[in-house]
């Protein structure tokens, strides 16, 4: 079955002349060859499927901004092609356009009109604006009256108000409480629940990790990394470089565990895989359960405090590492696990000699299911404390 | 229907933006639209002060001051509407970046709308006119109908030189201050104020392609003389917005895709 498409971007460049006041005049009267230009975006390829929010993530700079507004139409790109499927509500900056006199309402209705909404469906829409926003009766106060946050809720509520097909999102979650943040993640969901996509550009991974399932990492105008939401936040935040470096020649695993495994609450958990000693060393293996997926974010969840001996001469060893009554609720999860040894150099420190890790690409997966039955020990536990 | 790249959708946003506009400039102020016709009105009443006390006028081959003042604001009101309207749409791409960098549609339109929210001031000097001549006890002549034809000429015509400018301005931030001084030498040395007939001869046959004062005439053969306007003058002027109009619409265009960096 091939899915719905609602965004295809095919090599899309954007362009921006830098001018200063000479090359003005010269940009306005002449030829526009020889004008320096920028390369905000090159070569930019991406589909979003209906009914998903794609994530773009970069520094300050990277050309996120410009990207979304190319997409929406407002910058003009200057190669490749963007098609959308269906009406497209964007909100690239959260600053409030516009005459600052107007009222809350006269601005919601002002930006409806522009929208293309019909006057009939209009007074409907703001009543709901009204409402989500919770501006309240600061609803008819002149928007430069209104803080940033108030501002952006009365933005982002008249952006949302229709059903749209296709969102465009820049950095608007990042402003107002968490009480309306919240308000607005519902919204979006509730949205993207009735076939609705998007594309959200942001710095916040937290953000992109809660919407999206695959984000894109860019920089200097160019994609340089797509994957999984959490795979694109990890290289977003520590880069290339943060793949773990392994003190090669000592130990290695020799097979790839059991992927993914599955476990019940409270049952004893054994993460079991075989491991190669090359060189004498005091080799031990350690294993942290995360939980890393959209609508959490990101969290350890378990840490194996204590190294579980491997061996110390050269041969081969299955490890076993053991989570004792699996104290974790149902859900999915990633498992890293490493062989270690003590660091010469640093006593109480440990080398890394090799491992399985989502931050390397390769962490194996754990589908905790529902408990077989109640009894036992689950979390949260209640105690009572009673005299005898 | 598509019309040199406009659809009908553009139509719609275009008559948004009219009113969008309309309200901006007048909205926030205590006398609110009552401004939209006291300034028009202010500046009429100091030209016809001016030009009937201090210097006073006399139109060739008329009698009193009525005929005079009817003819001055006949001539004054268009130039005001039109002063009005390139000096909007000089400003209108960088007054509305906000509005262009957020909402995907044609940023030409703006220059456009601002030829057209500039008729405020002619609609006021219409107004004045007709109060005038009923005072009069001049009847409105049936020649009054060739006026929309004149309305629409220097839509397209201001139109025309207001993407010129509105882009312009866009590089070159200097337009919107030289304009008003630009304006004001176009004023004097149009017959506008003076007939015709005050330049000498040879400069007369050159002066009479003046398209400000070519508008000027449009309105005043009909209001004044009750008579269509001449063809020739129609037909001129038909050439030159459209001249005008395509001319500053590719100019625009041209200019568009790199008003991002500048905005």
């Amino acid at each position: 079955m091939s899915r719905a498409i609602a965004i295809t971007c095919s090599g899309v460049s954007k362009r921006f002349a830098l001018v200063d006041q000479g090359s003005a005049w010269r940009l306005a009267f002449s030829a526009h060859s020889g004008v320096p230009v920028f390369e905000a975006l090159k070569n930019i390829n991406f589909e979003v499927p209906k009914g998903q929010f794609v994530g773009f993530l970069g520094r300050n700079g990277a050309g996120k901004s410009t990207l979304l507004r190319t997409i929406g139409g407002v910058y003009s790109a200057d190669g490749g092609q963007i098609a959308i499927k269906g009406k497209l509500s964007g909100l690239y900056e959260l600053g409030l356009v516009g005459n600052p006199q107007l009222t809350g309402r006269q601005y919601a209705e002002r930006l409806l009109t522009i929208h293309g909404e019909v006057r009939r469906r209009q007074q409907e829409m703001i009543a709901d604006i009204h409402e989500f926003s919770e501006l309240g009766d600061r609803f008819e106060d002149p928007v430069f009256t209104y803080s940033a946050g108030m501002s952006a809720r009365l933005f982002f509520s008249t952006a949302t108000a229709g059903s749209y097909d296709v969102y465009l999102l820049d950095e608007v979650l990042a402003v107002g409480d968490q009480h309306f943040q919240a308000k607005c993640w519902r919204r979006l969901r509730d949205r993207v629940s009735r076939g609705a996509s998007g594309v959200l550009v942001t710095h916040d991974w937290a953000a992109i990790v809660k919407m999206c399932e695959t984000a894109h990492v860019i920089d200097r105008g160019q994609i340089i990394f797509s994957g999984p939401a959490a795979n694109a936040s990890r290289y977003h935040l520590y880069g290339e470089d943060a793949k773990e470096t392994f003190e090669p020649g000592i130990a290695r695993f020799v097979a790839r565990p059991e992927d993914p495994m599955t476990a019940r609450p409270g049952q004893d958990l054994v993460i079991r895989a075989e491991a190669e000693i090359m060189q004498p060393a005091n080799v031990g293996a350690v294993a942290v359960i995360e939980r890393l997926q959209p609508g959490f974010g990101w969290e350890t969840e378990l840490m194996s405090r204590e190294i579980t001996p491997v061996g110390q001469k050269p041969g081969r060893y299955m490890v076993e590492v053991r989570v004792p009554h699996l104290p974790i609720e149902r859900g999915s999860y990633q498992i890293s696990l490493h062989l270690v040894m003590p660091d010469p150099k640093l006593p109480g420190r440990r080398v890394a000699l090799d491992g399985f890790s989502w931050l390397n690409g390769d962490g194996l997966r754990l589908e905790v299911e529902d408990p077989l039955n109640r009894e036992g020990l689950t979390l949260p536990v209640r105690w009572k404390v009673a005299c005898a | 229907m598509v019309l040199a790249g406009f659809d009908r959708r553009d139509l719609g946003m275009m008559v948004s933006l009219t009113r969008m506009s309309l309200t901006d400039r007048y909205l926030g102020s205590a006398l609110g639209l009552a401004w939209a016709v006291l300034s028009p009105l202010a500046m009429l009443g100091i030209f016809c002060f001016v030009f009937t006390y201090v210097f006073p006028g006399r139109l060739p081959g008329r009698e009193g001051t009525l005929p005079f003042l009817i003819w001055l604001i006949s001539g004054y009101g268009p130039w005001l509407s039109i002063s009005e309207g390139l000096g909007t749409a000089t400003g209108s791409v960088v007054g509305n970046a906000g509005i262009v960098k957020n909402i995907a549609f044609k940023s030409e339109l703006l220059p456009i709308v601002s030829a057209i929210t500039g008729l405020v001031p002619l609609v006021v000097a219409f107004g004045l006119i007709v109060v005038l001549q009923a005072f009069g006890g001049i009847w409105p002549s049936p020649a009054l109908i060739a006026l929309p034809i004149a309305i629409i000429l220097q839509i397209v015509f201001v139109s025309g030189l207001g993407l010129f400018l509105g882009a312009l301005n866009v590089f070159v931030r200097d337009t919107a201050l030289i304009l008003p001084n630009v304006l004001t030498i176009i004023l004097f040395a149009s017959p506008i104020f003076y007939p015709l007939s005050a330049y000498p001869k040879g400069a007369q046959a050159v002066l009479v392609y003046n398209p400000f004062y070519v508008l000027a005439e449009c309105y005043r053969q009909p209001i004044l003389e009750g008579a269509l306007p001449h063809l020739w003058t129609l037909g001129y002027m038909t050439v030159i917005s459209v001249a005008v109009f395509l001319g500053g619409l590719w100019w625009f265009r041209r200019l568009k895709s790199f008003f991002d960096t500048r905005l």
